[in-house]
């Protein structure tokens, strides 16, 4: 993607609804993109959910979705750890491990970044948090 | 050990503030979430307009530029109610009147100040209101038994014939009963290392609820917002409440002052909990859904069905959906409303825990109107 | 001069249903609201005068139909004028009040600060459909409008006789004085800012604004609301307007938060600059 065009997608998340949850941080639907480098980026959006134990999750609601295998966050530097099944643009299912790192806590914009390795593959992901409940 | 770099960020600040001003008095909120109290401003310029309006009052004033055109100012002072209760009126001064401000500026770079001390056209302070200001209004009060209704059950609003309404909380966050910590009047810790002993947080409500104390207040969606206090907070906002007992309703209004001047319906016959006021589980409320029964002479309300858009406390305490709230509310006299909340969340915290305060009957006042929309530049 | 007004608005309010019914009756018969038709009778509190509320046991609350201040053909809010005798041409509305309305009005009333969460008072209060209720507290001398949108906010009509205040502060509601005339509650109201709309019209306001407003029930599901208006600052003389609200019987207020799902907070923060959205 044009970086110019990174920043106006940044932007028009940055007008994006005022009223972000403030329970967990990780709660909510967080959209973005995952893949092995700039020209080969795959939409996601991952809906989580926390219960008080453990987080669960929602990859790509809708017809192919996918339940979330497992995730962790450590709170004493917001890193976050996860490990599922993933299916890419062209159907093909991908196990991987990632793990990242949230920012902007506090906020309503906030991120969350990082790497993911597969048997074959890697590369990194990059994720909003998105207004509403 | 992680805070250490923040944390001295913080007090130097903070040691910057005491060593050139005092501290404004009677802050009503954080006002961190909109000013930078670590940048310090002068300005001299002529009265353009006041806006006498609540919660903050403001006065504008053009400030000369070298060569050029000058700068319309916002200058934002205390509540009105509070500055005509300190004895200053919209009429004090007139436009066209030199004035000096010192204080502290907008955030966002805005042409917007927080007053910490108005020098008038002959050098004298102005538009301050003492720190004590609630003290002393609350100091005369005639005392008495708590007033009743014919059948004994106790009022929480006025004897007929009377007016006033509920104010100055004696705590300023929540805060489990027994745990000794000092806050500042927004819910913000004196000493962060305080922040575990605060409540039976879970490992990351702690964390956030210690990144919301060293980001000092600024995130608070009450102020950068307007989202309203639900849960307790309602009861910490430092503009008061007032309760309408519809006795042959069944149900009792809470009118608040602060915030948007919201009111939150508690049923008193002890309905079921459902879709009472449009809410349930796929509806979560900001006030959630509150049912209440008489113990003796104590109100017990029971509210569930909250979201989680807003801050349930001063200084940030994070809840979840699965928040349950007991609250009661017991008028021990004429001037005294004990207020108790005990806090259920397994979202968020290791067990139940029980925070309680004081809230003093302001007599002979009515209830301001005051929105949080209103001020927001 | 007052009692003039008054007793223009007391005439107002004796052909109120009849103005309102030959207004609605040439235009389409079934549109008629239904709650016009209630051969209940009000219901009467302990005094036995007419209760504004549920009757005993009962709830519900008043929410606007069709309702507007006045008839204005070319608002893109035309249609929801159906109750409302007065049209816009004959409001005397001062030169710059009418091309600030009109202005507004080209704009599609896009500027309207009640959609940045404001609270607005007089007869815009009540114009929201998601209703309110009037709920007297007579052992307290004060009747409250308590309103589920509007902010879901509440204004208090102080009942004991006082007046109103010197150097009120201007206020979204301003300070009300009311009585019961009958079983008419009959609301003075100054002291109003000019922050917000009085009107769902776009019709202008200012500090010098005074409302004399009258509730009546003619039936249990109908609340006429007459309303005269005088500003000697937006306009040449004092005029006279209404419109019905129907009773949604056994429903309770709900929470309603403008800013929950306002999508555009750097508009509803603010002075709500014309410029901050998209008309």
């Amino acid at each position: 993607m044009p970086r110019y065009l990174s920043a106006l997608l940044f932007l028009a998340m940055l007008a994006s609804p005022a009223i972000a949850q403030q329970g967990h941080p990780l709660v909510g639907t967080w959209q973005g993109y995952w893949g092995t480098d700039d020209n080969n980026r795959n939409f996601l959006t991952l809906i989580l959910n926390w219960d008080g134990q453990k987080l669960s999750g929602l990859i790509n609601p809708g017809p192919g979705s996918t339940e979330l295998g497992s995730m962790n966050m450590d709170s004493s530097n917001w890193s976050v750890s996860l490990e599922t099944d993933l299916t890419d643009d062209d159907g093909m299912q991908v196990h991987i491990n990632a793990q990242g790192k949230l920012d902007n806590v506090g906020s309503m914009n906030r991120t969350m970044t990082g790497t993911w390795q597969s048997a074959s593959d890697s590369g990194s992901f990059t994720l909003e948090r998105q207004g509403g409940p | 050990m992680r805070y250490m770099l923040v944390r001295t960020i913080v007090r130097i600040s903070r040691i910057a503030v005491l060593c050139g001003f005092v501290e404004p008095a009677l802050a009503h909120h954080p006002v961190q979430a909109k000013f930078d109290d670590s940048r310090q401003l002068e300005l001299e310029g002529q009265i353009t307009a006041i806006d006498w309006s609540s919660p903050h009052a403001h006065i504008y004033i053009n400030v000369p530029q070298d060569g050029g055109t000058p700068v319309n100012w916002a200058i934002e002072l205390a509540d009105p109610t509070e500055l005509e209760w300190s004895g200053w009126q919209p009429d004090t001064l007139a436009p066209g009147a030199t004035i000096r401000v010192s204080g502290y500026e907008a955030r966002n770079g805005s042409h917007q100040i927080w007053a910490e001390k108005v020098l008038g056209p002959d050098n004298t302070e102005m538009f301050m209101v003492p720190d004590d200001l609630i003290q002393q209004k609350l100091a005369n009060r005639p005392s008495g038994p708590t007033p009743r209704w014919p059948d004994g059950q106790p009022r929480l609003g006025p004897a007929p014939g009377q007016t006033g309404y509920w104010t100055a909380p004696g705590k300023n966050s929540l805060v489990e009963d027994g745990v000794n910590v000092a806050f500042d009047k927004h819910g913000m810790l004196e000493n962060i290392n305080d922040s575990s002993k605060v409540a039976p947080f879970q490992d990351w409500a702690h964390d956030l609820y210690a990144l919301r104390q060293l980001n000092d207040g600024k995130d608070d969606p009450l102020f950068l917002y307007c989202i309203p206090p639900g849960g307790p907070r309602q009861f910490q906002v430092p503009y008061g409440v007032q309760f309408v007992e519809e006795r042959n309703r069944d149900r009792i209004f809470v009118l608040m002052s602060g915030g948007n001047g919201n009111w939150r319906l508690v049923y008193t016959d002890g309905r079921e909990d459902v879709t009472q006021v449009s809410g349930n589980d796929d509806n979560p409320l900001f006030y959630g859904r509150s049912s209440a029964l008489w113990e003796g002479d104590s109100l017990v309300v029971n509210t569930t069905g909250f979201n989680e858009g807003f801050w349930f406390s001063n200084g940030g305490l994070p809840h979840t959906r699965l928040l349950e709230l007991t609250e009661k509310f017991n008028r021990t006299d004429l001037n005294t409303l004990r207020y108790e909340v005990t806090v259920n969340d397994p979202g968020a915290y290791t067990r139940p825990w029980t925070s309680s305060w004081d809230l003093q009957w302001m007599p002979g006042e009515e209830l301001p109107e005051s929105y949080c929309q209103d001020n927001r530049q | 001069m007052i009692k003039k007004h008054l007793n223009r608005s007391r005439l107002t309010t004796a052909l109120g249903l009849m103005l309102l019914l030959t207004t609605i009756e040439p235009l389409q018969a079934q549109q008629r609201p239904g709650f016009l038709e209630d051969d209940r009778p009000a219901p009467r509190n302990e005094e036995g005068r007419v209760s504004l509320g549920p009757a005993p046991g009962g709830a519900g609350y008043w929410a606007r139909r069709t309702g507007n201040l006045v008839v204005n053909p070319d608002s893109y809010e035309a249609r929801a004028t159906l109750n409302s005798p007065i049209h816009i041409d004959d409001v005397p509305l001062k030169d710059w009040a009418r091309t600030l309305t009109n202005f507004r009005h080209d704009l599609y009333l896009a500027s309207e600060p009640y959609t940045r969460c404001k609270p607005a008072g007089g007869p815009r209060q009540i114009m929201s459909p998601y209703g309110f209720e009037i709920v007297d507290m007579p052992d307290l001398d004060r009747v409250y409008i308590i309103t589920t949108s509007n902010a879901m906010t509440w204004r208090v009509i102080f009942m004991d006789g006082r007046e109103h205040p010197e150097n009120l502060r201007p206020s979204y509601f301003g300070h009300s004085i009311g009585h019961w005339e009958g079983d008419t509650l009959v609301v003075d109201t100054v002291g109003f800012n000019e922050k917000s709309w009085f009107s769902r019209d776009g019709l202008p306001t200012t500090t010098a604004l005074h409302l004399t407003e009258r509730y009546s029930r003619p039936n249990f599901s109908t609340l006429i609301y007459d309303v005269t208006i005088d500003d000697p600052g937006a306009y040449d003389a004092p005029w006279d307007s209404g419109f019905v609200l129907g009773w949604n019987e056994g429903e309770e207020l709900f929470e309603y938060v403008c800013q929950e799902n306002n999508v555009s907070p750097d508009a509803m923060i603010g002075d709500g600059r014309i410029s901050s959205i998209a008309p």
